[in-house]
């Protein structure tokens, strides 16, 4: 683990603002040396230490010490705050179980003697402690629906229209020219700076609006909105450099893609995967599945 | 109405179908302390390209960050910058159109009229300017002169309905023509003041009013900043590129503008410095003499009493006898402030909090200039330029209202 300097420690402590908390320079000296085994080699140790956000790490440092005044000023400043997103992650009625059970992970256990530590000493510091909570509540989140997800029965028989019956291709049957556009098509994305790839994930599977993809990259969305018309441009000219590559005449490519729209080859998440508050309403009894995260 | 071509059709729903690359997990997938900081920005560069390398195809970190932007708190309004970005294009539209409408009514109504040019500089300095001055000189038009950052939320004055309203010759409407490019004004007042000036070429002004409003032109054109001749520079090249402006005319009313001078530098130990007195307060005197705010310091107490000042600033509007404790609205503790006129502060703390207020009251919160910068100074020259420092000793500027900031050895 790296090790820093005593002065570095205590100046930074001081800046952290951690005896708010009467957190130990030790307690925040672990803490620290925890984040700075992030730090890249190649940067410098105490101008990264200076990027973190002191005053939060102290507060997940003294809260994990269990610290009476951190708790305090946690459960009341945050805790509502974990609640809110956990209401915006998770719109089923299962939100505040979702923020309980982080909030129990936070608490860690101690008094049983069990070796379960508290989750805090997974913050490092290089982003705020809210929007780490939040993304350790996206994480409980989606791993919780992915594994359920798993353990979801398949449809009955005679149940209709609860899940979306996969479209089973015969792939033997297609028409070829579908295959060439889906095949250019995936070679196009594949081509695609992932930045790119990033904004057409977002936007068609996550189904993110341009404002929320503008929020994440930092982005007007009129500037997300118009990458995405770029990039459109690009795999469209992709895939018909690809077809005129196979000898395909302009007509013979609208044909193309006329059939590749009309093709049923493809997944189609949409339809596999009903709406998330539509499967919950199907199996609100799933808090018997074990969170394997 | 335009159709979609069928092959953008196709391929919107080919997307719409497509299967996400990789949707296991994997050992590479991020956990929730990189996400987070890789949304903030919060990773050295090489680790934020692996990073978003492997989100571009793992259908499992994006959903995390989906459901952790869609978590996001509201931000709070943000005042639209729309004069400086939306309808950014309606300044060099609008001034075509004023200058379609010169081109067209200026020959009609004054067929014989010499070039202005000489006569303002040369003929009047002979015949003196007092005896040219029946008329009273009509109130200046507000401008950016005496408002120097109108604010995106403030109504914008209304042109027409100012006081007698200034006739311009040739050159003093060349001159409103080559001034109009300041970002912050609305667009309302820039097509009126275009019309304005359309409408005053048709008359003559008295000689004293043209030597009053060229003295107030050049104080306002000199008081512009380099960002504003740039702009000027650009709307001239679209007047004649629009061929809407007689090339004769076009550098015969640049000629006659004073050439810019840079923006004041804010003076050191007078307005806009924040000084920190011995008891943690941070005075923050504007330029009026009578406007000051105040960082209130740490207060003594428990954490609910010293977590109080947070987000607040004091406000006094007597020259200091009196102070008012007002929100900003924004939950920071602030370290510094700049108050370069009367009606416009900005705040900075730490997180890169940074926080601007057009008319005094109102406070509204700038994008961050770096998600890790704790900012301890700002200076600034008006609402839009703003120069900040955080610890680290880094600097950062913006000339967009806080919009968007660059980093500045």
């Amino acid at each position: 683990m790296a090790r820093i300097e005593t002065a570095l420690t205590a100046r930074l402590h001081a800046r952290a603002g951690a005896e708010r908390w009467a957190l130990p320079v030790e307690v925040f000296a672990t803490a620290l040396e925890r984040s700075a085994s992030k730090c890249p080699a190649a940067a410098d140790l105490a101008q990264y230490l200076e990027g973190l956000h002191l005053g939060d790490l102290a507060l997940a440092a003294a809260c994990e010490e269990g610290l009476d005044a951190a708790w305090e000023h946690f459960v009341r400043e945050y805790r509502p705050a974990l609640y809110r997103a956990a209401q915006a992650i998770d719109r089923s009625g299962d939100a505040r179980e979702l923020a309980d059970s982080l909030y129990a992970e936070l608490f860690g256990v101690r008094d049983r003697g069990e070796a379960r530590p508290s989750l805090f000493r997974y913050f490092h510091g290089r982003s705020t402690l809210a929007t780490w909570l939040r993304s350790v509540l996206a994480q409980r989140h989606i791993d919780r629906m992915r594994a359920g997800r798993r353990f979801d029965p398949l449809p009955e028989e005679d149940e209709s229209g609860t899940l979306a019956a996969p479209v089973v291709t015969d792939h033997a049957g297609e028409r070829p020219c579908a295959q060439l556009v889906r095949a250019a098509l995936a070679a196009a994305i594949a081509g695609l700076p992932p930045r790119d790839r990033l904004r057409l994930g977002w936007y068609y599977a996550q189904q993110m609006t341009l404002a929320e993809i503008g929020r994440a990259l930092k982005e007007h969305e009129a500037t997300v909105s118009r990458h995405l018309s770029r990039t459109r441009r690009g795999l469209r000219t992709g895939i018909e450099r690809a077809l005129a590559s196979a000898g395909l005449s302009p007509a013979a490519m609208d044909e193309c893609f006329t059939a590749a729209m009309d093709d049923p080859g493809m997944m189609d998440l949409d339809e596999m995967l009903p709406s998330v508050d539509a499967r919950k309403a199907r199996a609100l009894d799933r808090s018997t599945v074990e969170d394997p995260s | 109405v335009s159709t979609p071509d069928p092959r953008d059709r196709a391929l919107e729903h080919l997307l719409r179908r497509q299967t996400p690359a990789a949707s296991a997990d994997t050992p590479a997938c991020a956990n929730p302390e990189v996400l987070a900081a890789w949304l903030e920005g919060g990773l050295d560069a090489p680790v934020m390209a692996e990073t978003e390398l492997h989100l571009s195809t793992c259908v499992r970190c994006q959903a995390m960050l989906a459901a952790l932007v869609r978590s996001e708190p509201e931000a709070p309004a943000v005042e639209p910058w729309w004069p400086g970005v939306h309808l950014r294009w309606l300044v060099p539209l609008t001034a075509a159109a004023a200058a379609t409408v010169l081109w067209m009514v200026g020959p009609t109504t004054r067929p014989a009229q010499p070039i202005a040019e000489p006569e303002t500089k040369q003929a009047r300095a002979e015949r003196g300017d007092a005896a040219d001055a029946p008329v009273p000189v009509p109130a200046p038009r507000r401008d950016a002169t005496t408002e120097p950052s109108t604010p995106a939320a403030t109504p914008p004055p209304a042109a027409p309905a100012s006081p007698a309203p200034p006739e311009l010759t040739d050159n003093e409407a060349g001159k409103a023509l080559s001034a109009k490019p300041e970002r912050a004004e609305t667009s309302a007042s820039a097509q009126a003041r275009s019309g304005a000036a359309a409408q005053d070429r048709t008359r003559e002004a008295a000689p004293a009013d043209r030597d009053a409003l060229a003295k107030q032109e050049a104080a306002k054109v000199a008081s512009r900043s380099n960002e504003g001749r740039r702009q000027t520079e650009a709307l001239e090249e679209s007047a004649t590129v629009t061929g809407a402006t007689p090339a004769a005319e076009a550098p015969r009313a640049v000629r006659a503008v004073p050439p810019p001078a840079p923006p004041p530098a804010p003076a050191a130990g007078s307005a806009g410095v924040a000084g920190f007195a011995a008891s943690g307060v941070a005075a923050i005197p504007s330029a009026d003499g009578v406007t000051r705010w105040r960082l209130p310091g740490p207060e003594p107490g428990d954490i609910a009493a010293r977590r109080s000042s947070e987000g607040m600033i004091d406000r006094s509007d007597d020259g200091g006898a009196t102070w008012q404790r007002v929100p900003t609205g924004i939950p920071v503790r602030f370290t510094a402030g700049f108050a370069p006129s009367a009606t416009v502060c900005w705040l900075v703390g730490a997180g890169g909090a940074v926080a601007v207020t057009n008319d005094g009251r109102t406070w509204r919160r700038a994008s961050r200039p770096a998600p890790d910068a704790d900012l301890t100074s700002v200076e600034a020259s008006d609402a839009r330029t703003a120069t900040v420092r955080d610890t680290q000793g880094r600097a950062f500027r913006t000339t967009d209202g806080g919009a968007t900031w660059t980093a500045t050895p």
